[in-house]
């Protein structure tokens, strides 16, 4: 079984991927901002980390910064979830720090977004 | 046109009795061989009429100079040599200025002061006073004794003339963008009043102490160029040079020497290097003052462009955020995730979903459009084979042909090579082929491609609803799916169409209707530019240039 570390402020959205992923076989672990979302990635390794990019405490840009930092936080997949425009600087600062996708929360549904993770952890 | 000439025999006429009436006093004043005066008057009016209106007035000027001097008695022969070496000289000094300089009349910049002092002060002005001083000679006038005083003198008022008198009448002549606000109203009036009581203390002999004074003018005619603007230099400089002439003239301050020559020879000088470094220095201040407000303009409206795109980025993400929970919760709850759903229910559940669907496409599209509208959509061309991205799109709609038992066809496209921005094709055309199906109930969508000269044409063809004759024509315009919705069919924003258009301009090609007839189908074009054809080639370069420009203004 593989673990996903969603790591998302908005608690609808939160409940509704940790629902998606539950239902579909994934161990969940969830966080509500980059803080906690990289206390527990450090300590889970989980397989694959959704990370939302506009969050208090931390935001998800500088938690991935943070994250690849590290030797493990290097080679995470990692699955950018965002409602942000990623265009021009946000866009060239993301591709520095190598997420596996990047995508419009808005313009997927969670069977798009679990499609996608399982394409992560299969591959 | 009978408006223009009478008008253009008006200026000329005008031009004629300043001159005339001007050079009379000036005339009149009787300083050295009874020609000379400390500051031609006419010669500054001369060159600034010939720069603002054109060479054409010359006539006035020539009859106005040949006249006055005839009048006074001057003979006929000398007064004719003076009439055409007064004119020569604003004529060759307003055209050196328009071919050396590219003049400008506001005198806010370097170049044209330095050009005025070298070009028409210095040098056009040696022809005045070469032809009219020899005109006078040959007719026993002036003596070879005298000539080369004469000479100077009338070389060095005519200098004056278009150092003192041209620049105040050129910067008056053209309407000032804005007024001065009142607090530097009070200042130029302290400025001014400091300036007229040092120059009347010192040329009007209130305080007697000799020479070294002279330089005390100085100060205030500093804080004017440092402060204020070309108007206002020119005014000072002419109202500091009006009350040392009228002191010399009665016989007060320094330049009242016994030696007649000497003191008004030092008063020329004095004047001369007063002129140039007053309008140097404004010039050199004013060029600095736009570099200065340019830059700040520019960091303004960055800043503005900047907040505003912060505010709608964070709109629009605020906006998505309940549309994602709304449009995911649904879809899960049609995928059974959270246990099965009541047949009823499914139906109004789709139109939730549809009806979230259309609200993100609607954000994202008011997005698009304000972000084009602030030149700030970015795209980067690149060469790619079409049919690559054609097919990523058809497959991911082959579920939903399916479900709505239409066939959904791509014709071969491999190796068909277009120059555009990938992005922005996969989403326009991603668009294009959405609608397509979405207005399609039975029958096909076709997909087939085709080239013309330089351009490749992506042809979307479908047998859905068709668009009615009456809205074909607005398809392209913002906010047109409402009439579009007559068709019984969802419509989006009514902006996707709109923006497509736009953006598949900025990348050198178009989206057409090619044909539609309601009930029978529709078939688009969408045609890009060939890959490595002369017309991506050119595409390819302007767009390089907008970015290089870009670039630019964003380091300057």
């Amino acid at each position: 079984m593989k673990t996903v570390l969603i790591i998302e402020d908005d608690p609808i959205l939160l409940a509704m991927y940790r629902d998606k992923f539950v239902i579909s076989d994934f161990t969940v672990l969830i966080a509500v901002n980059g803080e906690e979302g990289l206390t527990k990635a450090f300590q889970n390794h989980p397989d694959l980390i959704l990370l939302d990019l506009a969050m208090p405490k931390l935001d998800g840009m500088t938690m991935l910064k943070k994250l690849r930092a590290d030797a493990w936080g290097q080679i995470v997949p990692v699955i950018i979830l965002t409602n942000l425009n990623l265009d021009g600087k946000i866009l060239a600062e993301i591709i520095t720090y190598k997420p596996t996708y990047s995508l419009m929360k808005a313009n997927t549904t969670p069977e798009d977004v679990l499609a996608k993770a399982r394409d992560v952890c299969a591959g | 046109m009978q408006n223009t000439y009478l008008r253009s025999l008006f200026k000329a006429g005008v031009l004629f009795i300043l001159y005339f009436v001007t050079a009379r006093i000036g005339l009149s004043l009787n300083a050295v061989s009874g020609f000379a005066t400390f500051l031609s008057l006419p010669t500054g009016i001369a060159l600034a009429a010939l720069v603002l209106f054109g060479y054409r007035f010359w006539p006035a000027i020539m009859l106005a100079a040949f006249l006055v001097n005839f009048i006074t008695g001057v003979p006929l022969f000398a007064a004719l040599g003076i009439g055409i070496g007064n004119t020569l000289e604003p004529l060759v000094g307003a055209y050196l200025l328009k071919r050396f300089v590219g003049f400008q009349t506001t005198l806010n910049r370097l170049q044209d002061v330095l050009g005025l002092a070298l070009l028409a002060a210095f040098l056009s002005t040696l022809i005045g006073a070469m032809i009219g001083v020899s005109s006078l000679f040959f007719s026993g006038i002036v003596f070879s004794s005298s000539y080369p005083a004469t000479w100077l003198a009338w070389w060095m008022r005519d200098m004056l003339g278009d150092l003192i008198i041209a620049p105040f009448l050129l910067v008056w002549s053209r309407r000032q963008p804005s007024s001065l606000p009142t607090d530097k109203v009070l200042e130029i009036g302290i400025a001014m009043v400091t300036l007229i009581l040092i120059s009347l203390i010192v040329f009007g002999n209130i305080v007697s102490l000799g020479s070294p004074l002279t330089y005390l003018v100085f100060p205030p005619l500093i804080w004017i160029a440092l402060r204020f603007r070309e108007r206002e230099v020119a005014t000072a400089i002419l109202v500091v040079s009006i009350i040392v002439v009228s002191g010399t003239i009665a016989g007060l301050g320094p330049f009242a020497t016994e030696n007649l020559r000497q003191g008004l020879l030092s008063l020329q000088i004095f004047l001369a290097v007063l002129a140039i470094t007053t309008l140097i220095l404004a010039a050199i201040v004013s060029a600095e003052r736009k570099q200065i407000e340019v830059f700040r303009d520019e960091m303004y409206e960055n800043k503005l462009e900047s907040a505003k795109d912060e505010f709608i980025s964070l709109v629009s993400h605020e906006l998505r955020t309940p549309m994602t929970a709304i449009k995911g919760l649904v879809s899960m709850l049609l995928h059974g995730d959270y246990g099965p759903v009541n047949e009823s229910c499914k139906q109004p559940l789709t139109n939730v979903y549809t009806s979230a669907e259309r609200q993100i496409h609607m954000i994202n599209d008011l997005l698009n459009i304000s972000r084009l509208q602030t030149g700030r959509i970015r795209y980067t061309l690149t060469n790619f084979p079409i049919g690559q991205i054609i097919d990523e799109i058809t497959e991911s709609l082959q579920p939903l042909a399916r479900q709505k038992k239409i066939t959904l066809t791509v014709k071969n496209g491999r190796g068909m090579l277009v120059l555009a921005d990938t992005i922005w094709v996969k989403q326009i055309l991603g668009n294009l082929i959405d609608n397509a199906m979405k207005f399609t109930n039975t029958g096909s969508v076709a997909i087939s491609y085709r080239v013309q000269h330089d351009m490749v044409h992506v042809v979307i063809a479908d047998t859905g609803v068709g668009i009615n004759p009456m809205d074909q024509n607005k398809l392209f315009g913002k906010f047109q799916s409402l009439s579009l919705q007559s068709l019984g069919k969802t419509g989006g924003s009514g902006l996707c169409l709109y923006f497509s258009q736009e953006i598949t301009h900025k990348m050198g090609g178009y989206i057409s209707l090619l044909k539609s007839s309601p009930g029978k189908g529709s078939t688009f074009i969408f045609a890009l530019p060939k890959a490595d054809s002369l017309y991506a080639e050119k595409i390819k370069a302007e767009h390089e240039k907008e970015v290089a420009f870009a670039f630019k203004q964003k380091t300057a």
